[in-house]
């Protein structure tokens, strides 16, 4: 099969994981515990990190997409793009970056990433609240990004153990010198 | 590839983050050795309701996509009564400090103390 059409398949696969990890965290009551809007454990950002180190950018940034434009749509919230998607956004940015240092593993990676996403969400409240206030909001949700996001980096060590064992790895963008091919066939 | 096991760098960058917040928290602690703190609230922007904190008792209604009661009593303010799908804003525990926030994101309602005599939101650093 074409190496793009396998690509873009996995890509397919890899949003709708998203997709049902996004909504399947709804169910743990985080809240709860600590009764702050935008709390979360943030598991499809395993995906995120998957598609990050073993499809490259462009399908990352694609799935990425995806899965924001559809987890808001399905949860009938159009409003909750600007955030899912500035963090989205900012996370990924940031993740790539610190992958690119080489110094950090995926716990590390994982955790700027949730650092990165929860600044990037209350930008985005500081631009739809239209105040400042929001911003006492940033120590607790930067506490709570170091324990989710090395949480989902243990998560994502687990599924990237998983990967070179079977030897997905060897076949993946990771495994060959990067081009640009593969980042044509985002979601 | 990526390393899958926790090193001493990420161990860095956790502490660098923790650091952070707790810098922030600092400086959001800063603001409430102010005096004369005032509540006010928010509804997309626009001042909807201002009472000092201290003296002031009651039930305040605010209006918006989704309406909520702002309590005031005690020198402790919190929410009550909220209509938005979240509930976030009515689960928090009351504030009474200046600097302290809470957030309606559906309604985009903000409920906040701010220090008085000009006082800064928030000082960094």
């Amino acid at each position: 099969m074409d190496r793009r059409v396998k690509t873009l398949a996995l890509c397919a696969l890899l949003t709708a994981l998203a997709l049902g990890l996004s909504y399947a965290e709804r169910m743990i009551p985080l809240g709860l515990l600590i009764p702050l809007p935008g709390i979360k454990l943030g598991l499809a950002n395993v995906v995120t990190l998957f598609a990050l180190c073993f499809l490259g950018t462009g399908p990352a940034f694609g799935i990425l997409i995806a899965r924001c434009f559809l987890g808001s749509l399905f949860a009938g919230s159009l409003s909750g793009l600007i955030f899912s998607l500035t963090g989205g956004l900012l996370a990924m940015a940031v993740m790539a970056a610190a992958r690119r240092s080489g110094r950090l593993s995926v716990y590390g990676v994982s955790v700027c990433g949730a650092a990165a996403h929860n600044m990037g969400q209350i930008c985005a409240a500081m631009a739809v609240m239209k105040t400042t206030a929001v911003i006492s909001y940033l120590p607790v949700l930067l506490v709570t990004a170091v324990f989710a996001g090395a949480l989902t980096g243990a998560a994502a060590a687990g599924v990237f153990r998983a990967a070179q064992a079977s030897g997905f790895a060897a076949h993946s963008r990771e495994g060959s010198k990067e081009t640009t091919e593969g980042q044509g066939g985002g979601a | 590839m990526i390393k899958t096991r926790f090193g001493l760098w990420d161990g860095a960058v956790c502490a660098l983050i923790l650091l952070l917040a707790l810098g922030l928290a600092l400086g959001v602690g800063a603001a409430a050795r102010s005096e004369g703190a005032v509540v006010t609230v928010s509804a997309d922007g626009a001042l909807a309701l201002q009472k000092p904190l201290e003296g002031t008792e009651g039930r305040f209604p605010i209006d918006g996509e989704y309406p909520l009661t702002v309590c005031i009593s005690g020198g402790k303010v919190w929410v009550e009564d909220s209509h938005c799908p979240g509930g976030d804003c009515q689960a928090q525990r009351p504030i009474s400090r200046p600097g302290q926030s809470i957030v309606c994101l559906p309604g985009r309602i903000t409920v906040a103390i701010r220090g008085g005599d000009g006082a800064a939101d928030l000082i960094v650093g």
